[in-house]
């Protein structure tokens, strides 16, 4: 508890220094400070219906980025989030990244969210949506999986977009940690191969390849293989339509011996109605493909999850999101668990105006 | 006619054996019930009772836990006799091998909890004839080793209290598979159920 | 086990887009305008273009991957800056890999960093007026004479990566100067002619016509947005519609992609017709000639300003 203190208070004191420098978003050095605020309110429709019944500020995130010599970039984020009856501040990425070294090629290393799947690669305040698909919560955490290490991006010399990348990081920890981990029997590592496509009407289609593994510190290896595909149609202002999705396959396996196969989804359509405003349901699936009862009969079961979300934006840097989470849990044909909520969101940036990813 | 009978009837009863020898693991009839949760034996001399499984040996629970990268809640209540002991095994393989052990032993009129075969607390002094009753959280979801909490009492309780210990299993180890039971040693358990995990971290 | 021959091939292949020998330079721009203008520079020494099409909002794109592909074989990128592009193409720069073309290498060609620059703030500003451009309003490509600095500007970027063909870029300077100065005095003697008994002033919608009305010395009493980049409220529309008959605006001037609804209702309180036009070159749709554009814009707002009524 105290140490957290300090850590806050020594934070802010640091962002105060910041703010009230002259060179905060100057060109004199090309420091760049944004911050991003995320507040939530959830209220279940249900008894226990799995709403957090209040409003709380979920997040808030520091980003600083500038370059520091003609040849490294800098990065870092920190964010403040409550775990338990706290708020909690630490460190997001800090990071090292360069495109300078070799051509085609992007090298980052340090602190960073992993270069894999769709969401992973956003920070939470960016997503379309409001909270984590059940794929994304169990198989990378519930914002992103991330870890120290190094990661290479190299495009590829083609007439068409194709980039190729590889990650090895620590893998110290990996999901839930308390502390910094244990030292695995093989660190975490992944690949991944982006392929890009125009379609009709000023839309663009960007399907990713993903493979990520790592083998605890017991012996088990974990391995994950997922496709992810976004597709988006914009005319002026407005994202017309959106389609992001991805389909993740998780494999651990003990000994040579595969102990648990699980597969998860999720669907994510968008409309835009106006430049101010979109409409989307989100779609999610999850299924422990292997389940079996001591007996060797398998145990059908099957988690799904409907979210309706209508998200409007005042400007670039604010917007307010309503949506309805509506999730069965089903074993053997019997619900074991359901939620119910409705949720409120608003995400604010300040200060540098962040550029927008694809 | 007479042989045709006799011929029909060596049939029926040869084929009514193989029926009852059932499939590779136990059949339905070696089930173990026990408040809700049906239980296989593995190994050993377990027998049920009113409602109370005693003797030595291994049983699995037949459903398993949510995964193996989970973390529940066991709540169970048992007595053990001096000398004698109760190990719950967590997130381990159908023959509960690989997984989480946390042994409760008693000597004389102490209960000692072990991990990983080493003493990690205690209940309060009890006798040989008390039925003790405990909730053990384990999260077999953490970089740091499986994460085991043990409460006295029962899991409407348990939470409210400082738990009698809270070790990780030692170098990060974890359970390999989804599957729990229990292995007595002279015990007897009469409740043991699993669910949602009470502490929420 | 990999063959030696396949070893050899796979160095090949990673090679391939590692050497930077062209005969030619390979030019990216932002907007097919800078590609008019870095076309008609470097001639037949250049393979020039343009990541927009003409046809999007420049503030608002995406960094997308074909722009990504497309910068990472680039000599030079040619932007418009003054934070136009700030959105994405910092995105697209950095996931390009290509060293040559990062800020501050001799491939980065930041032309408004070249131009006189209309409205640039002298006070301190923030968000709650709107999306005010620090460095000055970016708009400049439809100014002829803004264009004349850009292409001096270019051509020293050209002749940096390429000075085999100085003499080329100078002599195409020359003349690009020369049809962008006739141009101007082409269209500012349109305009008046058309407005020397009629010296109403105009509108804008947004503050893309500030630089078109400065060289044209068309008097404007401002957008109809509220802030920039900020669409304008039923009451601001009201108001700005009364403050439009006071001032007897005699035309609002709008981009194509202006809401429609909003220029109608506009029209429909103050009287004043509308007049929406391109403000980039769009080649997909064979409109490549940057005076073909300005003959368009001037022809468009003539024949209002003759017509005399609300479209």
């Amino acid at each position: 508890m105290i140490r957290t203190n300090a850590a806050i208070l020594l934070g802010s004191l640091a962002l105060s220094g910041l703010l009230f420098a002259e060179n905060v978003n100057s060109n004199d050095t090309g420091l760049q400070l944004s911050i991003a605020a995320d507040l939530l309110g959830e209220v279940s429709t249900i008894e226990n219906g799995g709403g957090i019944n209040r409003l709380d500020a979920r997040e808030a995130e520091i980003g600083v980025m500038a370059p520091i010599d003609p040849y490294l970039d800098g990065y870092l984020s920190m964010a403040a989030h409550r775990e338990d009856d706290e708020y909690v501040f630490e460190p997001h990425e800090i990071y090292l990244s360069s495109s300078k070294f070799i051509p085609r090629s992007r090298i980052r290393a340090g602190l960073f969210f992993l270069g894999i799947g769709r969401l992973n690669q956003f920070h939470r305040h960016d997503w379309a949506f409001t909270s984590a698909p059940k794929v994304q919560r169990e198989f990378f955490g519930v914002e992103a999986a991330s870890d120290a290490g190094i990661e290479y991006s190299w495009l590829t010399p083609l007439p068409f977009y194709l980039e190729l990348r590889l990650g090895v990081t620590s893998g110290w920890a990996y999901g839930h940690a308390h502390g910094i981990g244990t030292q695995p029997n093989f660190p975490t590592h992944y690949l991944r191969a982006t392929y890009y496509n125009d379609l009709f009407s000023n839309g663009g289609i960007q399907t990713g390849l993903n493979y990520l593994g790592r083998r605890n510190s017991s012996g088990q290896w974990m391995t994950l293989l997922g496709i992810d595909l976004t597709a988006k149609w914009r005319q002026d202002r407005v994202l017309t339509f959106l389609l992001q999705s991805e389909f993740w396959r998780r494999q651990l396996i003990q000994d040579g011996t595969p102990t648990e196969t699980t597969i998860g989804y999720y669907l994510f359509p968008q409309y835009g109605i106006n430049p101010s405003m979109e409409f989307g349901i989100r779609f999610d699936g999850y299924a422990i493909t292997s389940q079996q009862d001591a007996l060797g009969n398998a145990i059908a079961n099957f988690d799904y999850a409907i979210v309706p979300t209508l998200s409007y934006h005042t400007s670039e840097f604010a917007t307010l999101r309503l949506s309805y989470h509506h999730s069965s849990d089903t074993t053997s044909s019997i619900e074991i668990g359901r939620q119910r909520f409705i949720q409120l969101q608003a995400v604010f940036i300040l200060g540098a105006h962040p550029a927008h990813d694809f | 006619m007479i042989r045709t009978i006799l011929k029909l009837s060596v049939c029926v009863i040869i084929t009514s054996i193989l029926a009852s020898c059932g499939s590779d693991r136990s059949s339905e009839s070696n089930v173990l019930p026990l408040q809700g949760t049906q239980f296989n034996p593995l190994s050993g001399n377990l027998s049920i009772t009113d409602g109370i499984i005693s003797g030595t040996g291994k049983m699995v629970a037949n459903l398993p836990l949510d995964s193996v990268q989970s973390a529940h809640h066991f709540e169970i209540a048992f007595r053990i006799p001096n000398g004698g002991a109760l190990k719950l095994l967590t997130h381990a393989t159908d023959t509960l091998e690989s997984g989480n052990a946390i042994r409760f032993v008693r000597q004389r009129n102490i209960v000692i909890i072990e991990v990983d075969s080493l003493p990690v607390g205690q209940f309060e002094t009890s006798a040989e004839t008390d039925t003790l009753r405990a909730t053990i959280d384990v999260h077999n979801d953490e970089s740091e080793g499986a994460h085991i909490l043990v409460w006295a009492g029962g899991a409407s309780t348990a939470g409210t209290e400082n738990p009698l210990c809270e070790p990780h299993r030692q170098n990060g180890l974890l359970g390999a598979g989804s599957y729990w039971g229990l292995e007595l040693d002279q015990a007897t358990v009469s409740l043991a159920k699993f669910g949602d995990a009470i502490d929420q971290d | 086990m990999i063959s030696r021959f396949s070893r050899l091939a796979l160095i090949g292949f990673f090679l391939i887009g590692t050497v930077t020998a062209h005969a030619k330079l390979n030019v990216v721009t932002t907007l097919p305008d800078l590609q008019w203008l870095v076309g008609s520079i470097a001639g037949p020494h250049a393979d020039v273009e343009s990541l927009l099409s003409g046809t999007e909002n420049p503030h608002y794109a995406d960094a997308v991957p074909r722009y990504i592909q497309k910068v990472a074989n680039a000599d030079i990128v040619c932007l418009v800056g003054l934070d136009l592009e700030l959105g994405w193409l910092p995105k697209v720069l950095t996931r390009s890999g290509n060293a040559k073309v990062q800020p501050g290498s001799k491939g980065y060609c930041n032309t408004g960093s070249a131009i006189s620059v209309l409205q640039k703030p002298t006070s301190r500003i923030d968000r709650s007026m709107g999306d005010v451009h620090p460095f000055g309003n970016p708009h400049y490509t439809l100014s002829p004479t803004r264009m004349i600095e850009a292409a001096k500007f270019i051509t020293q970027i050209l002749i940096t990566n390429d000075s085999a063909h100085q003499k080329d870029f100078e002599g195409n300077l020359l003349t690009v100067t020369k049809t962008l100065r006739s141009l101007h005095e082409t269209i500012r003697s349109k305009f008046d002619l058309a407005l020397k008994n009629n010296p109403r002033p105009f509108m804008e919608y947004h503050q893309d016509f500030v630089y078109y009305f400065d060289d044209f010395k068309i008097y404007s009493i401002g957008s109809l947005e509220e802030k920039p980049g900020i669409p304008p409220s039923a009451g601001t529309i009201a108001q700005k519609s009364q403050l439009a008959k006071s001032e007897k605006v005699q035309l609002l001037l709008a981009p194509e992609g202006a809401p429609h609804r909003t220029l109608e209702k506009f029209s429909e309180i103050s009287g004043v017709p509308i007049v929406t036009v391109n403000t980039f070159l769009r080649p997909s749709w064979g409109k490549n000639d940057y005076r073909e554009l300005h003959h368009d814009i001037a022809n468009a707002i003539i024949a209002r300003l003759q017509t005399g009524t609300p479209r």
